[in-house]
């Protein structure tokens, strides 16, 4: 009897903390999604992430999981070796130059990822759109590259990434060169044991088929962390197999449902569609990335606000110009060129748009 | 040297009595066939990740284990008197710790073995190579590593309680890479006085990040096995914060009533 | 007066409980251990300080640094205070003259609970205000966000402590501090992990919602936000983390006092 009556409160308690408890998945749905820089992955967000003590200090113990599997990607392209990481991503931005930027990371992503894409995009001949899906090795044209200044692409063959040198600029090492070491014969012998190149050394950038199984699971440890789908998707679609672009485009869809409004997701949609010969529904991919891109770009474009910067800008005018070059090659030359009014006038500072305006209406 | 020998055998036996260690290994290996269930783009030959996630989860198991068995030890001994009818007989205390450092080093040797075993067959299975060379200096280092980790478990163990010795000693090795990163930060930072105070540092506290070969075995094709130089500085570089923490310990030891 | 004499004996167990894991956090060195980290800390951070250091983002990264430090020390304080509370005093066959006396075995989890949070607090705080004491104030940040980075770390410790007295009931003590330790520096990444593999999978809703249910310390901890400079949190954002935190902590003294009524002693 006694014990009934002193486990009546116990019961109370425990029956209350529970229902709370169920319910709280629906507190927490009332949070503000992304609302730190914990959660986010906007360039800001991810400055301030990997700005913290411990990102600095350990290049690679970034405070957010998919970040720091990101770096470790970056590690194994340098075959291990590890580089600083970058201090300021928007002086990068800013100068569009790799020496602003001290991540090797940084430099694979903007090298291979975002410039090569757009460059293109940028650079598409007439007919070329269609059947590019057949080629295997693309060179970038030289007519775009000063759309975007300091990326220095002119002639680079970006369709093999594997085991060739990047001449980048001096980005130093995690470790020090000796002569700027103070622990001597300790720094010496980490030097040895650690993979490690003097920085002045032209990067050895190896396989990237490698990476893969990491930026699977930096997306399953952060599916918001867009970077990583794009990459990831990125490599695989390099592989050139039905297989892989098929796993390609299950990844981006995987991404585009954590990340609905991450109008990149859309464009290496598109990339991977049209390598794939579906050039219809590449078309749609690359139309919703640069309507979801314009909804989200400030009026004042690249670094008016931190969340939008030159790559936005760049992915945004890639994602416009494939729509347009394909319209032209799918259907018409007059429809491609009302649909480059179309963004005109949403977007009327766009000047790669007038560009291309000419381009169409003169025939080119 | 044979009471070292049968002092370390009763540690080794022990630790394999005491089925600890395999659970460890087994909680371990769940870890690792967790992680390799996971579909990744159903590629094929792609080995690196795994042998970087494996050599990982060795490491820290075996650090970890050492720690733990190195630091219960002595406060054992003392807790459950055993150590009275022991020290009665003709052996010194010193033969009596370096016995027991013997012992759990042994018994960190048993469990590195385990987890090699499971690694060369996790890689025979996936069809990737073993870098033979550099996997075997990796072990070395990594039981230089557990010297020194144990010397340093039995020292902690002497001065503070069982709970704070271990828990400084895993600490102290999960920190330990991040305080030498720290260091070399923190030099450009600071004027000549603190640069001196960061050297002093430096060679003070042992950088346990030198006996880390598994970078280097993770891109094996990019790298070779140590030369013998290098090992035999590494080697001399360990046994000094070994035998100085063996030295510490000692001395409290001796220092403490029984 | 029958009402009130039971609230003075209520709050005496309290007081008593508290007492003594004070006394022991003390006496087993735990708190002096975490001292001396931070104290290795302190001397960097003031040698930095005085002898060059000056520029902003090294005053931030030395604040970060600091502010980290005494989150995780004083989470780990936490959880080998409040998980060994009830192994050690079984073990020592304490506990059993404890509730011989009129003290129930609520009040006993209760009393733990209280006394473990207390000295987590304790900690945190005079750990962060050593950290800000010995770092240099960098330029734009916010105080608001400081003040809220308090508050949601007692949060967090309040759910540490809670958690680790309800695993310990049932399971050994290495393995409920083991656990509770994967579920504060680890739990967040499992959840992302557990959520990405049902993407696009009829059942992606329920499994979001499920989830949920695993405690995400990360939502509690802003520090790295306040070095990064952004806004304090608004008022509602603020009041769902805290509410998150009390709930999870009633759940699992609920918890704990259930498995304690329950187990024979």
């Amino acid at each position: 009897m006694n014990a009934s009556r002193q486990s009546s409160p116990v019961k109370k308690i425990f029956i209350a903390g529970s229902a709370f408890f169920l319910l709280s998945p629906a507190l927490l749905s009332l949070l503000p999604s992304a609302t730190t820089s914990n959660e986010g992955d906007s360039p800001a967000q991810r400055q301030a992430r990997n700005a913290s003590a411990f990102a600095i200090m350990l290049g690679e113990f970034r405070t957010n999981l998919g970040d720091m599997l990101f770096v470790k990607t970056e590690r194994y392209l340098d075959s291990g070796v590890g580089y600083e990481p970058h201090i300021d991503e928007r002086a990068m931005a800013k100068t569009g130059s790799a020496d602003a930027a001290t991540s090797a990371g940084e430099m694979v992503l903007e090298n291979k990822l975002s410039s090569p894409e757009i460059n293109e995009a940028l650079s598409i001949k007439p007919g070329t759109v269609a059947s590019h899906a057949e080629e295997d090795n693309h060179d970038h044209a030289d007519d775009a590259a000063s759309d975007h200044e300091g990326h220095d692409h002119e002639g680079h063959d970006h369709s093999d990434h594997e085991g060739h040198d990047h001449d980048d600029s001096v980005v130093r090492t995690l470790i020090k060169t000796a002569d700027s070491d103070f622990r001597g014969f300790i720094g010496s012998l980490e030097r040895q044991v650690k993979p490690w190149r003097d920085p002045s050394d032209p990067h050895q950038h190896t396989a990237g088929t490698e990476l893969l199984p990491w930026y699977r699971l930096a997306t399953l440890s952060d599916p918001h962390n867009v970077r990583n789908y794009m990459i990831g998707a990125w490599w695989l679609k390099s592989m050139k197999t039905e297989e892989q672009r098929n796993e390609a485009l299950k990844y981006l869809n995987e991404g585009v449902a954590s990340n609905p409004n991450a109008y990149e997701l859309y464009l290496m949609q598109g990339y991977v569609l049209r390598d794939m010969g579906k050039l219809r529904e590449a078309r749609e991919k690359f139309r919703v990335s640069a309507d979801l891109a314009i909804t989200h770009r400030p009026p004042g474009g690249a670094d008016s606000t931190s969340e939008w910067d030159i790559t936005d800008d760049e992915q945004l005018a890639a994602a416009m110009t494939m729509d347009v070059m394909m319209t032209r090659d799918m259907e018409s030359t007059a429809t491609a060129i009302h649909v480059t009014h179309d963004y005109i006038k949403r977007i009327p500072t766009e000047g790669s748009l007038s560009r291309m305006l000419g381009q169409l209406q003169s025939g080119n | 040297m044979r009471q070292i020998w049968l002092i370390a055998r009763g540690v080794l036996l022990e630790a394999v009595r005491r089925k600890e260690i395999y659970a460890v290994v087994l909680l371990s290996l769940l870890l690792i066939g967790g992680i390799m269930t996971v579909n990744f783009f159903n590629l094929e030959g792609v080995s690196k990740f795994y042998r970087e996630t494996a050599l990982k989860i060795m490491s820290v198991a075996t650090a970890i284990t050492t720690v733990v068995l190195a630091s219960r030890q002595l406060p054992r001994e003392f807790s459950n008197r055993t150590i009275y009818p022991l020290l009665a007989k003709p052996i010194s205390r010193w033969t009596f710790l370096v016995g027991k450092l013997l012992g759990v080093l042994l018994a960190a040797a048993f469990c590195l073995a385990l987890f090699m075993l499971v690694f060369v067959g996790g890689s025979a299975y996936l069809g990737a190579s073993v870098p033979w060379g550099l996997t075997l200096q990796f072990i070395y280092l990594q039981m230089i590593m557990m010297l020194i980790l144990a010397g340093m478990s039995f020292w902690l163990s002497l001065l503070l309680n069982l709970d704070a010795a271990i828990t400084i000693g895993v600490l102290f090795y999960a920190t330990s890479a991040v305080i030498t990163s720290a260091t070399t930060f923190l030099y450009d930072l600071v004027s000549d006085f603190g640069r001196l105070c960061l050297l002093a540092l430096t060679y003070i506290l042992p950088q346990l990040t030198l006996f880390d070969l598994s970078a280097k075995t993770v891109h094996s094709e990019a790298w070779s096995p140590l030369p013998l130089t290098t090992m035999l500085q590494l080697t001399g570089y360990g046994l000094v914060y070994g035998i100085l923490y063996a030295s510490l310990s000692y001395i409290s030891f001796r220092r403490r009533p029984l | 007066m029958s009402a009130s004499a039971s609230a003075v004996k209520s709050s005496a167990v309290m007081y008593w409980l508290c007492r003594g894991v004070f006394l022991e956090a003390v006496r087993r060195r735990e708190i002096s251990v975490v001292f001396l980290f931070m104290g290795l800390f302190i001397v960097g951070a003031i040698t930095a300080r005085f002898v060059g250091a000056e520029s902003n983002a090294a005053a931030a990264f030395i604040q970060n640094l600091g502010l980290s430090l005494a989150w995780i020390l004083s989470m780990i304080v936490t959880v080998l205070l409040a998980g060994r509370q009830f192994p050690d005093e079984l073990e020592q066959r304490s506990i059993y003259p404890l509730l011989a006396k009129p003290v129930a075995r609520r009040q006993y989890i209760l009393g733990k609970w209280l006394a473990t949070w207390l000295a987590g607090t304790a900690t945190v705080m005079a750990l962060n205000l050593l950290a800000l004491l010995a770092s240099p104030w960098p330029a734009g940040v916010s105080v608001s966000l400081l003040v809220q980075v308090f508050f949601l770390e007692m949060a967090a410790l309040s759910m540490a402590a809670a958690i680790s007295i309800a695993l310990s009931i049932r399971l050994p003590k290495a393995m409920a501090i083991v656990i509770a330790f994967l579920v504060i520096f680890a739990g967040s990444a499992l959840i992302n992990i557990i959520r990405s593999l049902f993407v696009l999978n009829p059942l992606q809703s329920a499994i979001e919602w499920i989830t949920n249910y695993i405690p995400g310390f990360s939502r509690l901890d802003l520090v790295n936000n306040f070095s990064a400079g952004e806004p304090g949190l608004a008022g509602y954002d603020f009041i769902i983390r805290i509410g998150y935190g009390a709930i999870v902590s009633l759940f699992a003294l609920g918890v704990a006092m259930m498995l304690l009524e329950r187990k024979p002693l």
